[in-house]
């Protein structure tokens, strides 16, 4: 095709691939968005949220619940997750599990399910404690209760002592500590989304792409020119 | 036929046609990149830097009809009332600041606790402060994480999904 020899060799080859290139993905990215489920469905839905008035956990309060929590002991026991809510060991969706009659623990991990949950144990008449789980009782992720915790009830024999391994573990664990990791560490993680790592990464794809984006510039600038229909 | 010696090469001329629809086409992205954040980040990340601070001028517009506000985010506790700031307390201080007590000595019965989906680790340490300060009951409610901003409602608050 091209036939003129001032052409050969020349950077029009090379500038025309990369600006096709460019092209191309922002074709793509565009399309992403036009496809994406959000854009189509751009109504912002309202969530209702109730205020719910309890007694605030003592210290004392939130041991003993931790402790029947940890040994297992507690039938009435309820892990809000993000999936849905868990009662002994399977987890079902807020409007279809089973409830404790009576009283019943809950240990939040994550407020989605919460509202629904709450209205249906109030309109049950279940007396409600809940309990916010800290990061260091979680697993890295904060899905879900983490084995150190459980561990905790099987090997503390009374109350006392395992009251003491809790402080330990609360203490060693941190509130900003270890349990939560760093934005690195979790964009590590197998099973973490391409998005996230590439979030994580975000200082290093916006170099690369300020580079290209100025190497490109400076080609058209240094190059581009001299074929320019006015000369 | 002969063409004339300075016509540009094939190349740079689809080049300078690539560039500028390239050039048109960011300009089209970036209008929409807002849309792009929420879509691509909705449900991956957590909640950004812009919608924390939505959330936190939300609490405060809460507490602006003269109502005492604990916010409690992935900062800690912030006392607010009136719709201005009466204490910010880190969560590592919770326990122990008395900052809280101090804050909370004025607030009436209407006491709300806005928990933020990043805030429970600081609702863990609010529940046993507050008893020890001898609270004996606590309104509370816990945003939903999908929460991009909320409004007072009656019995509670609604929110905005994001």
């Amino acid at each position: 095709m091209p036939a003129d020899p001032a052409d050969r060799g020349g950077v029009g080859h090379w500038l025309g691939d990369l600006s096709a290139n460019l092209l191309c993905v922002v074709l793509v990215v565009l399309m992403l968005i036009a496809l994406s489920p959000l854009r189509q469905g751009a109504e912002r839905p309202e969530i209702a949220l109730p205020v719910h008035v309890d007694a605030p956990l003592s210290g004392p309060d939130m041991v003993d619940m931790l402790y029947a929590r940890a040994r297992g002991t507690s039938g009435a026991a309820l892990d809000l997750l993000a999936e849905g809510v868990r009662a002994g060991e399977d987890v079902a969706a807020a409007d279809a599990v089973a409830l404790p009659v009576g009283a019943s623990d809950v240990f939040v991990f994550d407020h989605r399910h919460h509202a629904a949950l709450r209205a249906r144990l109030d309109a049950a008449g279940v007396a409600v404690r809940e309990l916010s789980v800290p990061a260091a009782l979680r697993t890295r992720d904060g899905a879900d209760w983490s084995p150190a915790f459980l561990a905790l009830g099987q090997g503390a024999p009374d109350r006392d002592r395992f009251a003491r391994a809790l402080t330990d573990l609360l203490v060693g664990g941190g509130a900003a500590g270890g349990a939560m990791g760093d934005e690195a560490a979790e964009a590590d993680r197998p099973g973490t989304s391409l998005i996230a790592r590439l979030r994580a990464w975000q200082t290093t794809t916006n170099a690369v792409l300020g580079l290209v984006f100025g190497l490109l510039i400076w080609g058209i600038a240094r190059h581009g020119r001299r074929y320019s229909p006015m000369r | 036929m002969s063409r004339p010696a300075a016509s540009p090469p094939v190349g740079a001329i689809t080049a300078d046609i690539f560039l500028g629809l390239s050039a048109v086409l960011l300009v089209v992205l970036a209008l929409v990149s807002v849309g792009l954040r929420d879509a691509v980040l909705d449900g991956v990340a957590r909640a950004s830097e812009a919608d924390a601070i939505r959330l936190g001028a939300d609490a405060a517009a809460l507490s602006a009809d003269g109502r005492t506000i604990i916010y409690a985010d992935g900062f800690g506790v912030t006392v607010l009332r009136g719709g201005v700031v009466q204490a910010r307390i880190a969560t590592d201080a919770i326990g122990t600041d008395p900052a809280l007590g101090a804050a909370l000595a004025e607030a009436g019965a209407d006491t709300l606790a806005v928990i933020s989906s990043e805030g429970q680790e600081a609702a863990f340490l609010l529940d046993p402060a507050l008893a020890r300060l001898g609270a004996s009951r606590l309104a509370r409610v816990r945003l939903d994480p999908r929460c991009g901003g909320f409004v007072a409602a009656p019995g509670g608050v609604v929110c905005n999904a994001r």
